[in-house]
C-alpha cells in the first residue's frame, strides 16, 4: 500500500512472525505506523493514507486522537518492536554486569527536513553527564554526513549507524531493529534530546533511560504536535537525567503496544496476506 | 523556509493552566465561536484532509435563563465555582458577574485559549485545559457545575473512564457543604428514543455512546450514586424537551406524586419540529404520553440534579422550585422563567420573577405580570386538531375551527381584533370543551388587525406544522401548506382571499424576527421508511460496484509485482551472466584488442559518419 510499510525493516518482521518469507514480503493491506509520535501515528499530512484501508497503530491512544481528528479505520496491533521481541527475546541479550556505558540518540531529521541544533553543544552535555563510555547513534542521512559525525568522534565517542531506512524492493534497512536491539542490550543505559522510538525501545529491553538537552528543531516542524512543552506535559516523569525504570518501562510497553501483539492468524488476515503460502 | 508556510498554535494567556492532556486541534465550541482564519487550516478538513468536526462539536448546552434561574435559587452567592466541561461563553460571563472565584474545566486548547482572551485580566477567573483527573490538586470549590454532563470533560489522552469513576473524580472537586449541579443524559429518554441515527458516531465519539453499565439508569440510581459519593440530593428535575437545551424542569418528585400537570405546561415540554434529525417517532405525541401515563421522569431526555457535599453540622437545603419553565417562542430579552406551584383548591398557579418588567419592543409589547395566577384547565387545540386529523374526523375539525371563528369575531369591531389575539395560535390556545382560553396571555401587538388576518396566520401556523410533522390527515398527500390553509379556512367558514394569506404570512415573520425567532418555515416531512431503504439500496450496489473495481485492481496490480518480481530476478540473473562474461579471457583479449586498434580505425569511421550525414540531407 505505502512504501513507508516497509521501512525498518517492519514488513519484513511482520511477515516473519507470520511465518511467510521474510526476502518476499508481501503487500500490506493497509498502513502501518512506521515511529512513534503524539500525535495519531501518522505525519499531520497523511491524505496518502487512502480511507477504506485500516490504520494499524501501536497503542490505543494514537487511535482515541486519530479518530478526534477526522480520522477513521484504526487497528491496535502494537509496534513491529513488539513483534521482534517476542520472536527474539535473547537477541543480544547480555548479562546486566556485562552491559556498559550509554547508547544516546540525537533526535534526526529525515529526507525532507533535517534538524536545526548545536550538535557542538550537545556533545559537551553529553560529556558533563555520561560516566561511561558513550555511544552515539546517528540517522543514516546524519552518519553519511562527516561534519555531523566529526563532532561526536572528536569527543571520543563510539559512532554508529543503524543502517537505511530500507525499502520494500531491495535489502538495505531489514536488520535495522535487529542491530538496534543488539546494541540496545549492550548498553546499560539509553539517552536522547527527545523522546522517541529509540528511548521506549530501550527501556523496553531494561535499559535506564534519559532524556535531556536541546531537542533541536526540525525544520518545518508542524504546530499540531504542540512542541517540547507538550511532550513535558504529557511525559514529565520520561524527561531528566535519571528516570525511574520501572515507569519508563511501563510507559514504553504502553506506547508501543505489549499487550495489542496479535498472533500469527490474526495478523496475517489483517494484513490481508491470508492466501499467502507459509515459508517452507 | 517551511515553518513560514504552517500556521502556529497561538500561545495561552496567563490565566490558562495547561494540565497536560489538552487537545490542540479540537474544539467543543459551537462553528459559530470558533476561531476561524490561519489556525483553522490547522485542523483536519482545514487544510483539505479529512473532515474536522461533525455533530460531536458545537453542540453545547444551552444554559437559558431556566438553568440560571436554578442557579440562583441553590446558591443566591456562589462564591468560588468550578464550572467543568464546555459551556456557553455567555453562561460564563453571567457565572463570573456574579461569583467571586470562576475556574473552568475544559479539554479543548482553542476553547480554553478564548475563555482566557475573553475575561483576561479579571481577577479570579482561570481556565484549566486538559485531563480532569490531573486536577486533583487543585482546592475544593463550593460550587461544581457540570451541566453539559460528563460525556465532554475527557480528552482523547485519557483512557476510558466510566460515568461513576468521572462521577468520584468530580466528587472530589466539591467542598464539604458545596454544592454540585449535574446534568445527566438518560440513555433512555425520550430523545434517544426517537432518535432514528442512536449510533451515529462523530468525530467527539472516540468512544462508543450508550454503553457504559456505570451510568445511572434512573433518577433513583443517581442519587444512589451521588449519595455513595457523599452527596445528598436536595433535587432532582427531569429536564425537557432535549438534554442539551432544556427548556423545563420538573421536579421528579412532584412528578411522583401523581399531581397531573395541565396540558397547557406539559406542551412546553414538547419539542417543536424536528430540527433536521431523522426521527422514528414524533417527539411531541410521546412526550405527551409519557406524562399522560405517569412516565415522565423516567423518561425525561436528562436529569438535572442539585446535591450537597455533606459537612458536619449543616442541615437543610434551600427551598428549590416543583417545576420552573422557559419560553420557546420567542430569545433573548423575551424570556421569562415561570415557577409553577399548587395554588388553592389544588389548582396549578405559575409566577414570575418580580424583576421581571413589561417590555416593547417594535409593535410587540409583552406584560409578565398577565402570566402569574392560574393555568388554563383543557386540551392544546394543536393536539385537539391534530388528533381530528388522525381520525379523518372532519366534522371534529370543521367544529373545532368554527368555534376558533367564532371566538375571534366575538372580539373583532369592524372586522379588526385587539393585537392581543394575534398570539391566538392554535399552540397557544387551549381548548376544555366549552371555551378556548390563551395559554400565555402576555403577549400582545401594538395595533388591532384584520380578523381574516390574525385566523389566516393561525390556520397556516398549523398547516406547516401538520405537514411538517408527518401526521396522517385527511387531505391529499400532495397538498401543500398554502392550499392547506385555503381549505381550513373556508372549513371555519370564512372567504379564502390570497392577499390575507400574504399579510399573514408577513405579520408572521415580522413577529418571528421582534421575537427573535424567525418566521415560521414550511418544513417537509421526515424521510419515511421507505425512502430510507430506497436509498440503502441504492448505496448497496454502489458499494457493490466500487468493491468489483478494487477486486479487479487488486488482482492486477498483484499479477504486475509478480512480474516485476521476475523481471527483476531476470535482470539479476543477466547481471551475473554478463559479469561472468567478462571475467573470461575471450572477452578480456577482445576488448584489449579493440582498445589498441582503436586509435588505427578511428579516421575510417570518421569518413563514414561523414558519408551518411551527406547521405540524410
Amino acid at each position: 500500500m505505502d512504501e513507508s510499510n516497509h521501512w525498518y525493516g517492519h514488513s519484513r518482521i511482520l511477515a516473519r512472525y507470520c511465518g511467510l518469507d521474510a526476502r518476499r514480503v508481501p503487500r500490506i493491506q493497509g498502513f502501518v505506523q512506521h515511529g512513534w509520535n503524539y500525535l495519531h501515528g501518522f505525519p499531520p499530512n497523511d491524505r496518502w493514507a487512502s480511507p477504506g484501508y485500516p490504520r494499524f497503530v501501536w497503542s490505543d491512544v494514537l487511535a482515541r486522537r486519530g479518530w478526534s481528528m477526522g480520522r477513521r479505520g484504526h487497528y491496535v496491533i502494537g509496534s513491529p518492536w513488539a513483534y521482534l521481541l517476542a520472536m527474539e527475546p535473547d537477541l543480544g541479550r547480555l548479562p546486566d554486569s556485562e552491559r556498559r556505558g550509554t547508547i544516546w540518540y540525537p533526535f534526526h531529521g529525515w529526507e525532507k527536513h533535517s534538524v536545526r541544533g548545536d550538535h557542538a553543544r550537545l556533545v559537551e552535555e553529553i560529556k558533563s553527564v555520561e560516566p561511561g563510555p558513550v555511544t552515539v547513534c546517528l540517522y543514516w542521512l546524519e552518519y553519511r554526513n562527516p561534519q555531523i559525525r566529526k563532532w561526536y568522534e572528536k569527543a571520543g565517542f563510539r559512532v554508529i549507524c543503524h543502517g537505511d531506512r530500507g525499502s520494500r524492493w531491495d535489502t538495505k534497512g531489514v536488520d535495522f531493529l535487529r542491530n538496534q536491539m543488539v546494541e540496545l542490550r549492550r548498553h546499560r543505559r539509553v539517552a536522547s534530546n527527545r523522546l522517541g522510538s529509540a528511548v521506549f525501545y530501550g527501556a523496553s529491553v531494561g535499559c535506564d533511560v534519559a532524556v535531556y538537552g536541546d531537542p533541536m528543531e526540525l525544520e518545518g516542524e508542524r504546530p499540531e504536535y504542540g512542541g517540547t512543552a507538550r511532550r513535558l506535559r504529557l511525559w514529565p516523569e520520561l524527561h531528566g537525567l535519571d528516570v525511574d525504570r520501572r515507569t519508563a518501562r511501563e510507559i514504553a510497553r504502553y506506547e508501543l503496544g505489549f499487550t495489542h501483539v496479535a498472533g500469527p492468524d490474526e495478523l496475517r488476515n489483517l494484513l490481508g496476506w491470508e492466501k499467502i503460502k507459509e515459508a517452507s | 523556509m517551511r515553518t513560514t508556510e504552517v500556521p502556529s498554535i497561538p500561545a495561552s494567556p496567563a490565566n490558562v493552566h495547561l494540565v497536560g492532556g489538552e487537545m490542540l486541534l479540537w474544539s467543543d465550541a459551537p462553528e459559530s465561536a470558533q476561531d476561524g482564519g490561519q489556525w483553522a487550516a490547522l485542523r483536519p478538513g482545514g487544510a483539505g484532509g479529512a473532515a474536522w468536526g461533525g455533530a460531536g462539536h458545537g453542540a453545547a448546552w444551552a444554559c437559558g435563563e431556566i438553568v440560571r434561574e436554578l442557579i440562583r435559587r441553590v446558591r443566591p452567592m456562589p462564591g468560588r465555582v468550578l464550572l467543568i466541561g464546555p459551556h456557553p461563553e455567555d453562561f460564563v460571563d453571567w457565572l463570573v458577574a456574579r461569583s467571586r472565584s470562576v475556574a473552568v474545566a475544559v479539554r479543548s486548547y482553542p476553547d480554553a485559549v478564548r475563555l482566557g482572551a475573553r475575561h483576561a485580566g479579571r481577577a479570579g477567573f482561570a481556565v484549566y485545559c486538559g485531563q480532569l483527573a490531573k486536577l486533583g490538586g487543585l482546592d475544593p470549590f463550593d460550587v461544581v457545575l457540570a451541566l453539559d454532563g460528563f460525556e465532554r470533560v475527557h480528552s482523547a489522552e485519557s483512557p476510558y473512564r466510566p460515568w461513576r469513576e468521572t462521577l468520584a473524580e468530580v466528587a472530589a472537586l466539591v467542598a464539604p457543604g458545596g454544592t454540585l449541579l449535574l446534568s445527566t443524559r438518560n440513555d433512555l429518554g425520550i430523545e434517544s428514543l426517537v432518535e432514528a441515527r442512536p449510533h451515529e458516531r462523530t468525530d467527539a465519539d472516540w468512544h462508543p455512546r450508550g454503553l457504559d453499565h456505570t451510568r445511572p439508569n434512573g433518577h433513583q440510581t443517581l442519587a444512589a450514586e451521588l449519595d455513595a459519593h457523599g452527596l445528598l440530593v436536595d433535587d432532582c428535575y427531569a429536564a425537557y424537551p432535549a438534554a442539551g437545551a432544556p427548556r423545563a424542569l420538573f421536579s421528579v418528585e412532584t412528578l411522583a406524586r401523581g399531581r397531573t400537570l395541565p396540558d397547557a405546561v406539559t406542551v412546553a415540554a414538547c419539542a417543536r419540529g424536528y430540527h433536521g434529525r431523522a426521527v422514528v417517532a414524533d417527539p411531541v405525541q410521546l412526550t405527551r404520553k409519557a406524562f399522560r401515563h405517569g412516565l415522565a421522569a423516567r423518561l425525561a431526555p436528562a436529569w438535572v440534579t442539585v446535591a450537597r457535599k455533606q459537612a458536619p453540622g449543616r442541615t437543610g437545603g434551600p427551598a428549590l422550585p416543583a417545576a420552573l419553565l422557559e419560553d420557546d417562542v420567542c430569545a433573548p430579552p423575551w424570556t421569562l422563567v415561570q415557577e409553577l406551584a399548587r395554588g388553592e383548591q389544588g389548582k396549578w398557579v405559575r409566577h414570575v420573577p418580580p424583576a421581571s418588567r413589561p417590555f416593547a419592543l417594535d409593535r410587540v409589547h409583552r406584560d409578565p405580570a398577565l402570566l402569574s395566577g392560574p393555568i388554563p384547565e383543557g386540551r392544546v387545540l394543536d393536539e385537539v386538531l391534530l388528533t381530528a386529523c388522525a381520525y379523518d374526523d372532519i366534522r371534529a375539525i370543521r367544529e373545532r375551527l368554527r368555534h376558533l371563528a367564532g371566538w375571534l369575531s366575538r372580539w373583532s369591531d369592524a372586522g379588526m381584533v385587539p393585537g392581543e389575539l394575534a398570539f391566538a395560535t392554535t399552540d397557544n390556545l387551549v381548548w376544555d370543551g366549552e371555551r378556548l382560553d390563551l395559554i400565555d396571555p402576555s403577549w400582545a401587538l401594538a395595533d388591532a388587525l384584520p380578523t381574516e388576518v390574525v385566523l389566516t396566520r393561525t390556520l397556516w401556523r398549523f398547516a406547516v406544522r401538520l405537514l411538517g410533522s408527518g401526521h396522517h390527515h385527511p387531505w391529499p398527500w400532495s397538498v401543500d401548506a398554502d392550499r392547506l390553509t385555503a381549505t381550513l379556512v373556508a372549513i371555519s367558514g370564512f372567504r379564502h382571499d390570497r392577499r390575507h394569506l400574504e399579510r399573514a404570512k408577513a405579520l408572521d415573520r415580522e413577529i418571528g424576527t421582534t421575537l427573535g425567532v424567525g418566521a415560521t418555515a414550511a418544513a417537509d416531512a421526515p424521510e419515511s421508511y421507505r425512502q430510507v431503504l430506497a436509498g440503502r439500496e441504492r448505496l448497496r450496489d454502489t458499494l457493490t460496484a466500487a468493491q468489483a473495481r478494487i477486486d479487479r485492481l487488486e488482482v492486477k496490480l498483484t499479477h504486475r509485482e509478480r512480474e516485476l518480481r521476475k523481471t527483476r530476478s531476470k535482470l539479476r540473473a543477466a547481471r551475473r551472466r554478463i559479469a561472468g562474461l567478462r571475467r573470461r579471457l575471450g572477452f578480456r583479449l577482445m576488448r584489449r584488442a579493440r582498445a589498441l586498434t582503436r586509435p588505427l580505425t578511428r579516421p575510417v569511421r570518421r569518413r563514414l559518419r561523414a558519408a551518411r550525414r551527406i547521405a540524410r540531407g
